[in-house]
């Protein structure tokens, strides 16, 4: 009995202490329970499943029977696209939406009528730059419906004018039906001759009309109308593929923003801070001195990373070296900028890691690595923007798949958002390195 | 106004430092000369190394000024800094670098450059690590570590040295070696403020500055002037050849030879205060002939500092109880 109970007494000891010392961090408990809830509530509040209006531009020759029917259809077009005009220039089509002017291009079949009589689909070609397979899909589901509707208009008004074609044979059956009457009758009473000729001809008129309705291929007649879809990207990665940039900055980010919070919180933690504070060492070197072997050993794993992506995992990286160091250069900047701030406001080790895992959740959920950006709305879209990895992820992915960085605006925003970090992280540490 | 001296490298008067309503260091004076050792003694949590912080300028004083080679710590240029070294109370390098790498760190954030490898050798030997260099920091015991923290101190040859309790945890033996590289350094000119919780290295100091409770300083003075101070005056031990009467006792005790107390010790001994020990043995040689009586033995008694400081802070503790008096007491 008496072991038992030492057992417990000891048991409960440590029980004890380790709710003592939760108890006692009620920051860490925040974090902890808070902020990943906060993330998950902005996150549900955000997320749409609505999928961003594309803007369209119609190619469409200036003699094609349909150009007349475009605006009118285009004011019925519904929330998905967003009409951005027609153009005759294929070509001139093209290259806007290389440019991103555009984010899809509609080519309307020539002549589209005779070829659906000619027994032959018509095909809209649905023209997209995505390299996001599933957004690529999306595409193909979005022309599908949409040709879709043109079919069904399509046979709409092939059934209105079937209609008016059959009450017109309703008369000549019913001509034929009296032209058979007069000739029985005639075969009693007149000539014969002249009313069979006519009845003659009526038949022919039915039977011809019963060919033509023959000839017509029922698939044609069902579905008129096709679409393919096409790519103006070099290549169309894999599901697989077109996640590992993505993962490749998450990761960058999250290596650096743990290694930067935890460096100055550490070195005050362990009273090398107090050290510094007391040598000629400045902030600014500090800082500086931290930047460049952070830099260097996450310029390394990334190598390893993207040179175990391609010959790994065969993911294709069609941008150059330099243009690769160049994103992942200003990714892991900003993001030790993230990571040195962070270092600079925990009072202890616990906390920066807590903040270093909410930053990699917040990443996950607002970066466009697990819903395309689009799928967050305003103001919570904000969030996204703030972070470094949200711009890692599109150029990275661009590089890699595009083969050029093209949101050069992206890169001077990292540089930008790192400097400002760096900034804030040298006044902070310059303060904590004054006299108090 | 503090009048800045060359020959003083740290000077402060009335420095305070609070913390909220806790006061850690109260009204502080004292003076270090260049090129002397100053101690600074005092029980755990009296203040000391919130007294180093400030002579560093890594706090800022509440009240009081400050200066160190001259200069408010607040306005420390990297001039001022390369020439001053630290050692913490606690071992600040980094674990997971070998003892080499972090003298050489300690070595780059003083900015030295080539040179630093005889250096580094020198101050190696000095603290008995050269064969322990290729080691991790975290695989040494925590004397070793006091070592490593003591060469990357003296690496870059600092004037004035502020050493937080520099030899715990350091064996008898290589803690005297230490102290006598600390007077070699005192004589090349460098001023070393040097905090140590073993009372008995006061003597190694040439002035010693005594905190009590509360952050005040008890005393600064020389390691002799301590125990004058401790004890009222120098202390003699008297050994006759004959059981000394009470007569003769309080004779001795009126006489102009004792300041102070006069205790037996065993049968026929005495330890008497003087004033001072060197003129007052010829006089109690007199004064016995005089009496007929026989001195077996005389000799001064120094008595151990940790006597010393344990009277300094019992006494002052005392008055503070009765008096609220706080400063230079037992004066």
């Amino acid at each position: 009995m008496n072991r038992l109970l030492s057992f417990a007494i000891r048991a409960t000891a440590l029980s004890g202490k380790e709710t003592a010392e939760i108890v006692r961090q009620p920051r860490l408990i925040l974090t902890l329970v808070l902020g990943p809830f906060l993330i998950l509530l902005l996150f549900g509040v955000s997320f749409t499943e609505e999928a961003a209006p594309r803007r369209a531009l119609i190619v469409v020759g200036q003699d094609n029977p349909m150009r007349s029917e475009i605006p009118g259809f285009a004011a019925d077009i519904g929330s998905q696209l967003i009409y951005a005009g027609m153009t005759d220039d294929e070509a001139m089509a093209r290259r806007r939406l290389k440019e991103g002017a555009v984010d899809l291009v509609v080519v309307v079949p020539d002549r589209p009528y005779e070829t659906v009589r000619s027994n032959q689909h018509g095909t809209f070609t649905i023209i997209h730059n995505d390299i996001n397979p599933v957004q690529a899909d999306f595409v193909r589901r979005m022309g599908n419906s949409y040709v879709g509707d043109v079919n069904r208009r399509v046979q709409e008004t092939i059934a209105q004018e079937e209609q008016a074609q059959a009450a017109a044979l309703r008369g000549d059956v019913t001509d034929a039906r009296d032209l058979a009457g007069a000739v029985s009758q005639g075969l009693q009473t007149g000539p014969v001759a002249e009313r069979a000729r006519e009845l003659s001809q009526k038949m022919d008129v039915l039977g011809r009309r019963m060919d033509d309705l023959q000839q017509v291929d029922p698939e044609i007649m069902v579905e008129p109308f096709l679409t393919e879809t096409e790519s103006i990207a070099e290549v169309s990665p894999s599901l697989a593929d077109y996640f590992a940039p993505a993962v490749l900055a998450l990761l960058l980010q999250h290596l650096a923003v743990t290694f930067a919070g935890l460096s100055i919180v550490r070195d005050r933690q362990q009273g090398t801070m107090e050290l510094f504070r007391v040598s000629p060492l400045s902030a600014i070197e500090t800082l500086l001195g931290k930047y460049l072997a952070y830099l260097a050993v996450g310029g390394l794993v990334a190598a390893a990373l993207a040179a175990g992506a391609t010959y790994g995992l065969g993911v294709p990286i069609l941008g150059e070296p330099r243009q690769y160091a160049l994103v992942v250069g200003g990714l892991l900047f900003a993001s030790l900028g993230v990571g040195f701030v962070i270092s600079l406001i925990s009072q202890n080790e616990n906390q920066a890691v807590q903040y270093s895992m909410l930053v990699l959740l917040t990443g996950v959920f607002f970066s466009g690595f697990l819903v395309i950006l689009t799928a967050i709305t305003e103001p919570i879209r904000y969030i996204s923007w703030a972070m470094p990895v949200t711009y890692g992820i599109q150029l990275l992915r661009n590089v890699t798949f595009r083969g050029q960085i093209i949101q050069w605006e992206f890169v001077a925003v990292l540089y930008g958002l790192g400097a400002a970090l760096m900034f804030a992280a040298w006044l902070l540490l310059r303060r904590q390195m004054a006299a108090r | 106004m503090v009048a800045i001296d060359n020959d003083v490298s740290v000077v402060t008067s009335g420095l305070t430092k609070r913390f909220g309503d806790e006061v850690a260091v109260d009204s502080v004076s004292f003076e270090v000369p260049r090129g002397s050792i100053f101690g600074y003694i005092g029980p755990s949590g009296s203040g000391k190394t919130t007294t180093i912080r400030m002579l560093l300028g890594i706090y800022e004083p509440s009240e009081g000024s400050v200066h160190v080679l001259g200069e408010n710590p607040r306005d420390f240029d990297r001039r001022t800094r390369e020439k001053i070294g630290y050692m913490p109370q606690h071992f600040v390098f980094y674990p997971d670098l070998s003892v080499g790498a972090n003298l050489s760190f300690a070595a780059s954030i003083y900015g030295m450059g080539a040179h630093r490898g005889r250096r580094m050798n020198e101050l190696l030997d000095l603290v008995e690590l050269s064969e322990h260099r290729g080691k991790l920091a975290r695989d040494i015991s925590g004397g070793m570590q006091r070592r490593l923290s003591l060469a990357a101190t003296l690496l870059h040859q600092p004037e004035v040295v502020f050493l937080d309790e520099p030899t715990a945890g350091i064996d008898p033996v290589l803690r005297r070696k230490l102290w006598d590289r600390f007077h070699e350094l005192a004589d090349e000119g460098r001023t070393l403020f040097v905090t140590t919780q073993y009372v008995g290295e006061t003597v190694y100091c040439d002035r010693v500055g005594v905190m009590g409770g509360n952050g005040r300083l008890i005393a600064v003075d020389t390691p002799g002037g301590l125990r004058r101070r401790a004890l009222g005056g120098e202390a003699v031990d008297m050994e006759l050849a004959t059981y000394l009467d009470a007569r003769h006792l309080e004779e001795l005790r009126a006489s102009d030879i004792v300041v102070g107390n006069v205790t037996r010790h065993g049968d026929r001994g005495l330890r008497l205060i003087v004033r001072e020990a060197g003129r007052a043995m010829p006089a109690l040689m007199d004064w016995a002939s005089e009496r007929g009586l026989t001195v077996d033995s005389m000799e001064e008694y120094e008595p151990p500092f940790d006597d010393v400081f344990v009277h300094l802070v019992s006494d002052t503790k005392e008055l503070w109880d009765t008096s609220g008096f706080n400063r230079e007491v037992g004066r």
